[in-house]
């Protein structure tokens, strides 16, 4: 299970090398997505955790609460 | 893992950068307003309103957050003494700058108004937005 954390958290970890991942549909992603965010859509998001650095804490985000 | 809980949505409404395509009303916000305190009297405000050249005057508390605003005529006829506080209107319609632009300017458009206030989900200001901005090349 996720830890909840808020944007201010979110801030610090990415500060520190957090990855983060967008896992809505890839047209929404290339609407707007955060700042060097990658996009594994939620259907994909099993299989597409192999691309991720293992050794680097990961922040999943949607449009809001999941 | 961590989740984001608030999501895009959160990080969209409090002005901060992002990446893709979205026209968002954020982009064309006019940042460089003239603001005022409750208690700046009146012909201050005023001069801050005439050195930016177009208002209205927006009211901001300590933290930033829009409290209300005031607009020329109502600066023009008050007295030296008067602060902009027992001027302003409360309770102003904000936007968000995470508003799709266009929609934005076409809804202000139908209500006949030509610009907003913009402010962060905390009610801090972002600007001010023109709808006849996205017109300008």
């Amino acid at each position: 299970m996720p830890t909840g954390i808020d944007r201010d958290e979110l801030r610090r970890l990415a500060d520190q090398g957090a990855q983060l991942v967008e896992v809505l549909p890839a047209d929404e992603y290339e609407w707007a997505h955060l700042p060097g965010a990658v996009n594994l859509p939620l259907k994909e998001l099993d299989g597409g955790m192999a691309q991720l650095d293992r050794s680097r804490p990961v922040i999943v985000y949607c449009h809001d609460t999941l | 893992m961590y989740d984001y809980v608030a999501g895009k949505t959160d990080w969209l409404a409090a002005d901060l950068p992002f990446e893709g395509t979205a026209q968002l009303a954020g982009m064309f916000t006019r940042r460089e307003v003239a603001t005022a305190s409750e208690d700046t009297p009146a012909p201050e405000a005023l001069r801050r309103l005439e050195a930016r050249g177009f208002g209205p005057v927006v009211v901001l508390n300590q933290a930033g957050v829009v409290m209300g605003a005031v607009h020329r005529d109502q600066l023009e006829s008050a007295t030296a003494a008067t602060e902009a506080g027992a001027l302003m209107r409360f309770g102003v319609t904000t936007v968000r700058p995470s508003e799709q632009a266009a929609d934005l300017a076409h809804r202000m458009g139908h209500a006949q108004v030509s610009r907003g206030v913009v402010t962060r989900s905390d009610g801090t200001l972002v600007g001010l937005f023109f709808a006849d901005d996205l017109a300008e090349p």
